[in-house]
């Protein structure tokens, strides 16, 4: 199953190239922010899903060019990213776990603008990632438990701006500017993808393939990246752990620049970049 | 006005040692959960404040001794926290040792920097902090001034003018797991375990604290005084971290900040520890310390431990 979030932050479920509107089903969860309806849905689906049949039914559904998609889980209250997934010296040994958090106000949906702040980074990078978004309440989860506790998955864009802030400290702050989360095109329930160890994720910048690399490359699976942030945190549904990247192939944006994001199984999703200052790093 | 919620997060205006129970005038007021209700309240503060006036003038209200405090602002939409910034002395811990260095003159302030610490993080007035089983070379206490923010707001100017969107303030203590994550590192998820980030008791507004840049903060270990600084020795005062927080990121109602902390006199927190922190203004509020492993660690100060420390090195350095 896919879901999405569309036009005035609404849930929707997207079907044969049609989006259905779910809002009439939440009635019954009482007063939601527009940042708690997709975690509602999700907090509820399994009481949802029996009705979801009707609507599909009903017709209700418009196609989805015409409708506007935001980012699937538009505002999750927790962004949290590994530092680093991916062995880039084999004579180094294994990684280490580490993880930052992301703003909730840097997540746009496709078709969004990414905005360059005035600071001044070396560069403004992308890192293209699967995303996964939580199910249920996680604290303290091992590690053979934790894929209960995965909802499903999406496709996410990790901007950083590059040496800002105070040398040597890495606060992580930089991946913090606002529209610094692309996120999309839909979240697809874990059942639609059963190997997300395995999956191809694609970025391309002007229709140039930058990355292109399968997840299987990656140090820690999902399970590790749940037991690790769960025993930190507690982790509510429609929070957003993401699974790092192939950093050898992650690059530089700037203005002007039309940027696909694909991965396999999810679908794609695009942003266009603009910096008011014009600056020019290729 | 002194904000507080209580009890099952109910909302309360503190007035001496009083507080009044203003749920009745929000009622229209519908969250999911009663954490949310803060940042509602400080979204609609304006209609709202008339009648919280009238009800706490009006009623005489309940001991605060009779009721559970909870953290003031319960579930900020963000918690974002000032990297060191004060004028010191400095230490920073490098493998564990202690390294005193000479503190930069005022005028000729360190580059500034902020990180997000988890909003699964805040605990209030009376509650436990357990310390988890990570390995960490100390929990330490960062006894700091919390800025609760009104209005959602962007690229503010670094003067007085940015402090018109803040709400109120209140006291946070950044409680800090050093020398996690890859060796090397000073992992940020050290800050962010639950409970390491206790607020309260209340929120002053702001019109009660004009100058919020000159106020004295206090922090006590089981009654010895480890913390006693004032937050005129910032070396970015509130407009600047305003300033500075906005260039990255909008903030939004109930959106908190913090201001740093004065680091020579940081200690640790250990199993068994009873905590009390004071800001000038605001109040008291305390918390104790589990930790299921019974570590331990020298309850001094890192101005104590580098002046131990020193001395030991005497003799062998002749």
């Amino acid at each position: 199953m896919k879901l999405v979030t569309f036009d005035e932050f609404l849930p929707g479920l997207l079907q044969n190239g049609h989006v259905i509107d779910l809002s009439p089903l939440l009635n019954g969860l009482g007063p939601l922010d527009w940042d708690e309806i997709m975690p509602a849905v999700i907090g509820n689906f399994e009481s949802l899903r029996k009705d979801f049949d009707s609507l599909v039914e009903s017709g209700t559904g418009q196609p989805l060019e015409m409708v506007k998609l935001r980012a699937p889980v538009p505002r999750p209250s927790k962004i949290a990213c590994p530092v680093m997934n991916f062995v880039q010296d084999p004579t180094d040994g294994p990684i280490q776990l580490d993880f930052f958090f992301k703003s909730p106000e840097a997540v746009i949906g496709t078709g969004d603008t990414v905005t360059l702040p005035r600071l001044d980074a070396t560069t403004y990078s992308y890192e293209a990632e699967l995303a996964v978004v939580i199910g249920k309440q996680a604290s303290n989860v091992s590690a053979d438990q934790a894929m209960e506790y995965v909802f499903g998955y999406t496709g996410f864009i990790d901007i950083s701006g590059r040496d800002v802030g105070r040398p040597h400290v890495n606060t992580f702050l930089g991946t913090s500017f606002d529209t610094f989360a692309p996120m999309g095109p839909c979240l697809v329930t874990t059942d639609e993808i059963p190997h997300p160890e395995n999956l191809q994720v694609k970025l391309l910048v002007n229709n140039q393939v930058q990355q292109n690399y399968s997840t299987n490359i990656l140090s820690y699976g999902i399970p590790d990246l749940i037991e690790y942030t769960s025993a930190i945190f507690t982790l509510h549904p429609g929070d957003v752990i993401t699974c790092g990247t192939d950093p050898r192939s992650a690059g530089s944006l700037q203005n002007g620049d039309h940027v696909v994001t694909e991965i396999q199984g999810i679908g794609e999703f695009e942003v266009i970049v603009c910096d008011p200052l014009k600056r020019n790093w290729r | 006005m002194k904000l507080v919620m209580f009890d099952d997060f109910r909302p309360g205006v503190l007035r001496d040692s009083y507080i009044v129970d203003v749920t009745s005038a929000v009622s229209s007021i519908q969250v999911s959960n009663p954490k949310r209700l803060m940042t509602a309240i400080i979204a609609n503060f304006d209609s709202l404040r008339p009648v919280f006036e009238r009800l706490s003038t009006e009623q005489e209200g309940v001991p605060i001794t009779a009721v559970k405090l909870r953290a003031p602002n319960p579930r900020p939409p963000k918690i974002l926290c000032g990297f060191a910034n004060y004028f010191e002395p400095r230490t920073t811990f490098v493998g564990g040792a202690l390294r005193p260095e000479a503190p930069p003159a005022r005028g000729k302030r360190d580059p500034q920097d902020m990180f997000l610490k988890s909003i699964e993080c805040v605990s209030g007035d009376g509650d436990i902090v357990e310390l988890p089983p990570h390995q960490a070379v100390i929990f330490e206490h960062e006894a700091e001034l919390g800025i609760v923010i009104a209005q959602r707001c962007k690229d503010l100017p670094a003067t007085k003018v940015a402090e018109d969107v803040i709400f109120g303030y209140t006291g946070f203590v950044d409680i800090s797991g050093r020398g996690l994550g890859p060796a090397g590192t000073n992992s940020r998820m050290g800050k962010s375990f639950n409970g390491f980030g206790p607020m309260g008791p209340c929120i002053t507004t702001k019109d009660e604290i004009p100058n919020p840049n000159n106020l004295d903060i206090k922090f006590w270990v089981n009654d010895v005084l480890r913390q006693d600084y004032n937050t005129n020795t910032m070396q970015y005062p509130v407009p600047d971290i305003l300033s500075f927080a906005t260039s990255y990121m909008t903030l939004l109602p109930g959106d908190f900040l913090c201001c740093g902390t004065y680091h020579m006199d940081l200690g640790p927190l250990q199993d068994g520890d009873c905590a009390l922190m004071e800001l000038e203004k605001v109040g008291r509020f305390s918390f104790s310390v589990k930790d299921p492993l019974k570590r331990s660690w020298p309850a001094e100060t890192r101005r104590q431990r580098a002046e131990r420390e020193t001395q030991a090195d005497l003799p062998g350095d002749n």
